[in-house]
């Protein structure tokens, strides 16, 4: 057996549908499907005979468990990791139509795996721009001719004419919400903090700048210090990492004296964990599958795996005591570790007894002592005198020796040197600030806004806010952390384009960017049953309740179907009018002459036609033989020129033959 | 139930009654059309209902932009295809005879007055297709063919015009069972040559004999059919007109086939025989005539001659003689 020529079109559509999968899928896949493919282009020149059906059974067999054994279950990326190479492997299988149609229909069911890890813009006009390609493809397939330019203008053409089409059944076709049943898991990195921190985790946030959310707030926004974004609270400490814990607490305090209260609409990207953002301190969410917990953070039951969107109304100066055990958790540490910053604890509660005053000794200490804030603290596993002290005195090591960190550093070490000296205390992990929109008006907050905080008990106040971070860089809550940081810290292409020469040129292109993207998120992949029922409240349907679904059926099925038949009428009606039109003008023709008494004869043709009129009007003859000599060369002459036709219509527009007068 | 198209399309000609023979020309119109999806297009739905179910199931609106996209492409492929080939007209359809066993091939003539069209396929049923396009307005002889099993004139069986241009996906086809014929001639098969010579002097006398190869006999005008051969390119050149040699055969040697003169029982067997000697004397140039029952050709030689005692022979027994 050897290859086809017709089939490189095919592999380049193969490729054309598998390369954004690259990045999903294990990097063995990508290696054996670029072997594959260069191993069919070289057979295809070459004409190297292809592999037998035995050799490619066992193949097909052998890839097939390594793709289930390599990716971790029946997930997605495994899917279209088998999917890409079965499709690559049938590539030396193309001897008859069916086979070549085979593999084109199934590269369409490759771009579908695509839609499960990206539905920005670019991924949408990709796809487009890959059906286009497979369309065209599969005509080539179909005719016998060799060129690749018809079947690519007929594929342009046939997906204009299937675009209405498209627009009508995607807006009525009826939404469920909750989907079907359990959701396959997309194990592909979701970015955003973990639910639980050590030092470093957020600094490896700081480079990376996907948007975490978009926030349009109802009315006047907070301003910057306030921006707090309450993620998650971590209370659980073990000597190196704050964690989450188990023992969670469902009963909402209530807020005490709320007077700043700001509504807003959140659109969170999906982070595949289970928590959602809100302004601290929030009092509700529209989120219906999601809970308020007793430290105030919202819990989805659901991982978010899609984007959401909700409004959420939250107080900026509430005050919130919680429960007893609540803040009891808040005191818990480990038996041993850390003696140096116990000791300094210990030194602060012998001066005072008062909570606040000794947690102003604490910030003044991060004041004063030389700390600095910085990406790159180095590492703290081993204690500038040269000696390992174990895993276990890293704050230690922070606190007294190194002195360089981020974020995280600050709260960690904090909330221990709070719990040591007796005082409640929790890390509260979330976002801080963002950058306004300057064409949407919304706040953009990205992964490196990320931040962690501290809140402390105070039995007069509750549970305060405490950002040790301010204490030691206030420029932070001032800006975003790349410009927080000591210059050169951040030599990164983001920063060059944020910060350098090209920002003023480059900001307001990605701020309209942004706002494209919002827009796209907002009104086209978040439509939904909400926004579906309102269009056909619009339309004049209006239904409420809960079992309208069999009705959003009905009228979509009401309203599809004459609307296919239409397109389908229009589709096959073009080109006849054309084909037409001159006879359309040779009535009008017949028309005008009959209507001054000389009526055609059904039975005559044109040139006897004329004969009989001309033996009547004689006066007429040079503008009948005119419009009938062209009207013959038109009907039945070999090919119809556009000018001819409109030329006709022009002579006949003007032929106006007068009545003989009696004499 | 060999191919699912062709079975539905049998059910409906049966309901409907196709059985009558479509004069030409005709012009392929809604009413002859039918449409249904390919086993192609089969796969593609099945898929496209998978990619629905997944964008349904996680909510998905690129998802179903997807589907609805390649919906719609398929949805307006369906008119694309219908299009290809409404409006052809298949104006005259004839064939050259052949001998049976040989493959008849219908030289259908088609007319385009519509848009260009691609990949028409013209099939005989169970035969192999013949596969071409058309540019707009063009004209065109395409021959598609046809196999022969019996001798006489063979009425073509359902002639499907069909395409699935542009995307496989739609079958648009038409069955036509066209008012065209070709004429088969008995199978050759070869033997000795028995000619039979008893034939009564009334028929020679008078005559300084038969039209033959051998003597030379003078020059006659031409006449359309009179083989090329006898020519006369030596008079033609004198500026004469076209002229034909005439020959004279020998009282003796003007052979003539009877069909009774065979032994044998099996009309078919003896009709093959006899068109087998009718070839060999034609490749021999000598001058033969042919007597079934009481009808008598006279000798002659040339292709018109062969051709009508052919005929002859392809025809004895059905009717039209």
């Amino acid at each position: 057996m050897v290859p086809d020529r017709r089939t490189i079109p095919i592999l380049a559509v193969v490729a054309i549908c598998t390369l954004p999968h690259f990045l999903n899928v294990a990097p063995w896949v990508v290696v054996a499907c670029l072997l594959l493919w260069s191993y069919t282009l070289a057979a295809v020149r070459r004409n190297w005979t292809l592999p037998g059906r035995l050799s490619r059974g066992t193949l097909a067999g052998i890839l097939s468990v390594l793709t289930m054994t390599t990716h971790e279950g029946f997930t997605i990326e495994a899917f279209v990791a088998l999917l890409a190479l079965m499709i690559s492997l049938k590539l030396l299988e193309n001897t008859s139509t069916r086979d070549r149609m085979i593999t084109v229909i199934l590269c369409y069911f490759l771009l579908v795996g695509g839609l499960f890890f990206d539905d920005s813009i670019i991924a949408t006009a990709y796809m487009m721009f890959a059906v286009l390609c497979t369309t065209a493809v599969m005509i080539h397939i179909n005719q016998g001719k060799r060129g690749l330019l018809a079947p690519l203008k007929l594929s342009v053409r046939l997906m204009i004419q299937a675009v209405p089409i498209m627009l009508i059944m995607f807006l009525l076709f009826p939404r469920i919400q909750g989907g079907l049943w359990g959701r396959t898991p997309v194990n592909s990195g979701r970015t955003g903090f973990s639910n639980e921190i050590s030092f470093g985790a957020i600094a490896r946030l700081a480079e990376n700048h996907e948007v975490a959310f978009r926030i349009e707030f109802n009315g006047e926004a907070p301003a910057r210090e306030q921006l707090y974004w309450r993620g998650i609270v971590l209370s659980e400490f073990d000597g190196s990492t704050w964690r989450r814990g188990n023992d969670r607490v469902k009963t909402v305090p209530s807020l005490q004296e709320t007077r700043q209260q700001i509504t807003y609409t959140l659109t969170l990207e999906p982070h595949n964990e289970h928590w959602l953002i809100t302004l601290d301190l929030p009092m509700r969410v529209s989120f219906r599958r999601a809970w308020l917990l007793g430290d105030h953070t919202l819990y989805s039951w659901r991982r978010i795996s899609q984007r959401i969107s909700y409004v959420g109304e939250s107080s900026l100066d509430a005050k919130t005591f919680g429960q007893e055990r609540e803040w009891k958790k808040g005191l818990q540490l480990p038996e041993e570790g850390n003696p140096r910053t116990r000791e300094l604890a210990a030194s602060w509660t012998r001066e005072t007894e008062d909570p606040e005053e000794i947690m102003q000794m604490a910030l003044t200490y991060f004041q004063e002592q030389a700390f600095v804030y910085t990406l790159n603290p180095g590492t703290l596993d081993i204690g500038t005198k040269g000696e390992t002290t174990g895993a276990k005195d890293l704050i230690d090591r922070f606190l007294f020796d190194s002195r360089k960190g981020f974020c995280e550093h600050y709260a960690c070490s904090f909330a221990f040197l709070m719990r040591a000296a007796g005082i409640p205390a929790r890390i509260v992990a979330g976002y801080q600030g963002g950058t306004v929109n300057r064409y949407g008006g919304y706040l953009v907050v990205r992964q490196s806004d990320a931040h962690a905080w501290c809140e402390v008990w105070l039995p007069a106040q509750g549970w305060v806010r405490v950002d040790p971070t301010a204490a030691v860089a206030p420029e932070r809550l001032q800006s975003n952390a790349t410009n927080a940081l000591p210059a050169g810290e951040m030599i990164s292409a983001w920063s060059f384009f944020r910060a350098g020469p090209l920002a003023d040129w480059l900001e307001p292109m990605a701020s309209a960017w942004d706002l494209l993207n919002s827009r796209w998120n907002r009104w086209v992949m978040g439509y939904s049953v909400a926004e579906q029922l309102d269009l056909f409240s619009r339309l004049g349907f209006h239904l409420n309740g809960q079992k309208n679904l069999a009705k959003r059926l009905g009228i979509f099925l009401a309203a599809a179907l004459p609307l296919l038949l239409l397109a389908g009428f229009l589709i096959s009606r073009r080109k006849k009018e054309a084909e037409d039109k001159v006879a359309s003008y040779w009535m009008d023709f017949c028309q005008k002459l009959a209507d001054i008494g000389l009526a055609r004869p059904p039975e005559q043709g044109p040139r006897d036609y004329m004969r009989d009129i001309l033996k009547h009007r004689p006066d007429l003859e040079l503008s009948i033989r005119e419009i009938v000599s062209l009207y013959i060369s038109l009907r039945y002459g070999r090919q119809a020129k556009d000018e001819d036709v409109r030329h006709l219509r022009i002579l006949v527009k003007n032929f106006t033959p007068q009545k003989r007068r009696v004499r | 139930m060999k191919n699912p198209v062709s079975f539905i399309s049998g059910a409906i000609r049966k309901r409907l009654k196709i059985n009558k023979r479509t004069p030409l020309p005709i012009k392929l119109r809604h009413r002859y059309l039918y449409i249904l999806p390919t086993r192609h297009g089969l796969v593609f739905f099945a898929i496209l209902l998978a990619i629905l179910i997944g964008a349904i199931n996680h909510n998905n609106n690129l998802g179903f932009i997807l589907t609805f996209l390649l919906g719609g492409i398929s949805f307006v492929s369906i008119f694309h295809t219908f299009r290809n080939l409404s409006g052809l007209t298949l104006l005259s359809a004839r064939a050259i005879p052949v001998f049976v066993g040989q493959t008849a091939s219908f030289a259908i003539c088609v007319e385009n007055s519509g848009p260009p069209r691609a990949s028409l396929c013209f099939n005989f049923r169970n035969r192999e297709q013949t596969i071409f396009d058309l540019a707009a307005g063009e004209k065109q002889t395409i021959t598609v063919p046809h196999a022969t099993a019996e001798r006489g004139l063979l009425r073509p069986d359902i002639l499907s015009v069909s395409t699935t241009y542009p995307l496989g996906l739609f079958r648009c086809w038409s069955l036509l069972y066209l008012d065209a014929q070709c004429l088969v001639y008995p199978r050759p098969v070869s033997g000795p040559t028995i000619t039979a010579h008893g034939l009564t002097k009334d028929d020679n006398e008078g005559k300084s004999g038969g039209p033959g190869v051998d003597d030379f006999a003078g020059l006659k005008n031409y006449q359309p059919g009179d083989p090329l051969q006898h020519l006369s390119w030596k008079s033609f050149s004198r500026g004469q007109g076209l002229q034909r040699k005439v020959f004279e055969g020998q009282a003796g040697e003007t052979i003539y086939f009877d069909l009774d003169a065979l032994p044998g029982q099996d009309l078919e067997w003896k009709l093959s025989r006899i068109c087998h000697m009718i070839l060999q004397a034609e490749a021999h140039r000598m001058a033969y005539g042919l007597r079934t029952g009481n009808h008598l050709i006279e000798p002659a030689l040339g292709g018109r001659h062969k051709r009508s005692c052919l005929r002859r022979l392809a025809l004895i027994g059905q009717g039209e003689g």
